[in-house]
């Protein structure tokens, strides 16, 4: 089971790697991709054309969807029996690990490491700011996430609520308009939080 | 309502028709005359063309990226999708009905209206209201030669662009939910619309627009965010009051009318400082006007434009 979830949270890297290096693909992969017709293997068989967006938004997505998948331990033991609770803290570490690779990119390509430059974006854009609140909330859940540190700081994990409103919200402000996808995609986050708060 | 106001201060009639503009076309007819270039490749229809002189020192994104990542929202909201989806628009015939405040109205076939007016190509930096921007090398015909052609009026202070309305074609026009109000419109004040930097654009790499690229005819404002410069144009209405545009209608707080590029007036969500050019993994600045500040600042003299962004 660890080894699946170590090489499930490695799938958006892996394919990051695949589309990146395009140009190098040996014969026996460029033939497979060949073999997968259509719109699939247009896009696997072409470098992202804005690398920095398609970075920043795989990665933001992966930490949303391995949150999710964190979140969903719970409620799969209450309501189905089975019991993941071992491998939650793995999940969640994986979700800190991509969402800091984008708050990263952030810090680091668009500001540039300029934490002036960071503080007026979060204080002048609400969007950034959701963001940066889920961001700490994160950062401080992975660092108590230790088994010593989690028994002392067991109350602060409920902060993940407040993240993962923080995170929908983030998420949605990131498009221009709000599609079917995107309000599924929250309808989602908000349903695994309903069905950790119904059942307890 | 207040911020409207703000752009009925436009240019006396006089100056609606600028000798320049004029004198400027009958310069490039007689290089088009002398210097028409053929494309090489037939499939998309090839364009007889002036090709621009000097490139500005800018390098075009490539062919393949210009016509993959488009904002194309009658078909999808995401940039991948529009090229797959758009390969059956039926561009011909099509026609452009120009009306509203004009002198005489027409309704243009788009082959009769490249045999009036030579087409030239104009490479042109191209910058979204994303952040991302690229270098595309459009073949077009100027929005004044074709303004002039109709003839304006005093009262013709705006103009309006309209895209196609075929939910037949564009499969997002039949949702209902989670896209923009269509049909797209998008609009110019009248000094704008005759500035010679403006472009009704047929082609790029010297060939026809391909249909995700905004086919068979597309406006270009290179100073101006992306959006504005509109896709499949059917109509152009010239009005004495300020145009209807898409986004600026929908969200007013995050879309200025004039949206001209300015990187120290961020989007409310982010800024437009900086831009990633497509297919580059490093940033690089945004200029004032895209880089077009000379041809541009003009108009905008004594305004606002953190106000009237
Ligand atoms: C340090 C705090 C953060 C900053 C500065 C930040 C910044 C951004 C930016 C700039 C975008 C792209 C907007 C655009 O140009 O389209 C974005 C999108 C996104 N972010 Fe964040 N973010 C932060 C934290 C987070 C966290 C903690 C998560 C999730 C766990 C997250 C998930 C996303 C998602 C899913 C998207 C949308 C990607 C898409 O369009 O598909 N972000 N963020």
């Amino acid at each position: 089971m660890r080894v699946l979830i170590w090489l499930g949270a490695l799938l958006p890297l892996l394919y990051a790697a695949l589309r990146f290096s395009v140009e190098f693909h040996p014969q026996w992969l460029y033939d497979g991709l060949v073999y997968l017709e259509g719109y699939v293997h247009l896009v696997l068989t072409r470098t992202p054309t804005d690398p920095l967006k398609f970075l920043s938004d795989l990665v933001g997505n992966s930490a949303l969807w391995l949150l999710a998948l964190t979140l969903l331990v719970t409620p799969l033991r209450s309501y189905i029996g089975i019991n993941l609770l071992k491998y939650r803290r793995l999940l969640g570490l994986f979700a800190f690990f991509y969402a800091l690779i984008h708050a990263l990119m952030f810090i680091g390509i668009d500001q540039q490491f300029d934490l002036f430059g960071v503080q007026h974006e979060v204080m002048t854009k609400p969007f950034i700011a959701f963001g940066m609140g889920a961001f700490l909330i994160l950062f401080l859940m992975a660092l108590t996430s230790s088994k010593k540190l989690f028994a002392k700081f067991r109350s602060w994990h409920k902060l993940v609520y407040i993240a993962v409103v923080l995170i929908a919200i983030h998420y949605l402000m990131s498009h221009k308009t709000i599609t079917l996808t995107n309000v599924t995609v929250v309808g989602t986050l908000f349903l695994l939080l309903a069905l950790r708060l119904v059942k307890r | 309502m207040l911020i409207r106001h703000n752009y009925t201060k436009t240019i006396p009639s006089n100056e609606i028709t600028p000798e320049s503009v004029y004198k400027e076309r009958r310069e490039l007819m007689k290089l088009a005359a002398s210097a028409v270039a053929l494309a090489a490749t037939p499939l998309f229809g090839a364009l007889n063309y002036e090709r621009e002189k000097t490139s500005r020192g800018l390098k075009p994104t490539s062919f393949d990226q210009i016509t993959t990542y488009n904002n194309f929202y009658e078909y999808s909201t995401d940039k991948e999708s529009p090229a797959r989806l758009a390969k059956n628009l039926k561009t011909r015939p099509w026609t452009m009905s120009i009306g509203g405040e004009v002198q005489k109205k027409v309704t243009l076939d788009i082959d009769q209206l490249l045999k009036l007016i030579p087409a030239q190509e104009r490479i042109y930096r191209f910058r979204c209201v994303e952040g991302w921007s690229m270098v595309v090398p459009w073949v077009g015909i100027p929005l004044a030669s074709v303004l002039k052609h109709v003839g304006l009026t005093s009262k013709s202070k705006f103009v309006e662009f309209q895209t196609l309305f075929d939910p037949k074609q564009f499969p997002a026009q039949r949702e209902s939910f989670g896209s923009i109000s269509f049909p797209y419109r998008e609009g110019l004040r009248i000094d704008e619309a005759m500035n010679p930097l403006t472009l009704l654009a047929v082609g790029l790499y010297g060939k026809e627009l391909l249909p995700q690229n905004g086919a068979p005819i597309r406006l270009v404002v290179p100073w101006k965010y992306g959006f504005k410069s509109i896709k499949s144009i059917v109509s152009i209405t010239l009005r004495e009051t300020p145009s209807h545009t898409t986004w600026n209608d929908m969200a007013p707080k995050e879309y200025g009318f004039f949206a001209n590029v300015n990187p120290t007036v961020d989007h409310p969500r982010w800024s437009q400082a900086r831009e990633r050019p497509l297919g580059s993994f490093f940033k690089q600045d945004t200029l004032m006007f895209n880089g077009y500040e000379k041809e541009v600042a003009h108009m905008y003299k004594g305004v606002n434009l953190r106000k009237f962004f």
